[in-house]
């Protein structure tokens, strides 16, 4: 198996049963492979962290600096207004 | 002050002050789920036309921020469903993308074989650098694989309702989410744990 296809498997197992066969041969790879072994536990953590982004990384954004650029501000200003009128 | 306005006042507001008011906040979570900036402020411009429109449905029963926060969530999914459709009707997704530095040799095998991580799960949760990291990593990768990965990881998302969503079959979504997996992991390599 190359580690290619490995890493796939190691993947795809988190959505769905892999078969006998598959188990079997991604047992041996990762039994002989360093690295997949390696990338095996990172997915684990991974997907472990993963679980905890959400409220995460939106509260590191909105922390963050980003402001809407001073034409784009001034564009939707003119849009709304005239809407305003329109109405 | 802006985010306990009552139905009233925001019914008889100049629609303009909306913008100062929470133009930026929409922009920031716009751009915790997309790094392209232009299309960010899109979406935060859509919104507020949408708001406009249907002003008179905002019912005073949340927050105005949280409702505005809802119409543009719906414009990002929006977004991501039709950039999903044209990417998979473009692009045989089994063959995987054409990539600027393939990750494996032609024989299957590591490029780069990856690092042992140390890491304390508990301690990078509390981290925020950390998911500053993150986020900058999920911004970099292709969107519509950074969707699919949002959806799974961060929503539990079944696959089945993956495909659903998107309109995609289930092989697309395992794919996609093994791309993105792969893609996650060498840039916190990179990034974080080196």
């Amino acid at each position: 198996m190359k580690c290619s296809h490995a890493t796939k498997l190691l993947s795809e197992a988190e959505e769905r049963q892999l078969t006998g066969r598959e188990r079997l041969r991604l047992r041996f790879h990762v039994f002989v492979c360093t690295a997949c072994r390696r990338f095996k536990k990172q997915l684990g953590l991974l997907r472990l962290l993963l679980t905890e982004a959400s409220p995460k990384i939106l509260a590191a954004v909105y922390a963050s600096d980003a402001t809407l650029s001073a034409s784009r501000r001034q564009e939707i200003k003119a849009l709304l207004r005239r809407a305003a009128e329109e109405s | 002050m802006a985010s306990t306005q009552t139905k009233e006042q925001i019914q008889s507001q100049d629609p303009a002050e909306w913008v100062d008011l929470y133009g930026d906040m929409l922009l920031r979570y716009a751009l915790s789920r997309m790094r392209d900036r232009d299309l960010a402020e899109d979406l935060v411009q859509e919104t507020f036309l949408v708001a406009w429109k249907n002003r008179k449905e905002f019912a005073g029963r949340s927050r105005f921020s949280t409702w505005l926060v809802a119409i543009l969530r719906n414009k990002v999914a929006d977004h991501f469903r039709r950039e999903g459709r044209r990417k998979s009707s473009s692009l045989d997704e089994s063959e995987g993308e054409p990539e600027s530095e393939p990750l494996f040799s032609k024989w299957g095998k590591w490029k780069r074989s990856p690092k042992s991580w140390s890491a304390s799960p508990a301690e990078l949760v509390e981290n925020r650098e950390f998911w500053v990291v993150v986020a900058g990593c999920l911004g970099d990768m292709p969107a519509h694989l950074a969707y699919v990965l949002r959806l799974r990881e961060f929503k539990s998302a079944k696959t089945k309702d993956i495909c659903s969503l998107l309109e995609i079959s289930s092989s697309n979504v395992s794919v996609r989410l093994h791309r993105a997996r792969l893609l996650l992991r060498r840039c916190l390599e990179e990034k974080w744990f080196s």
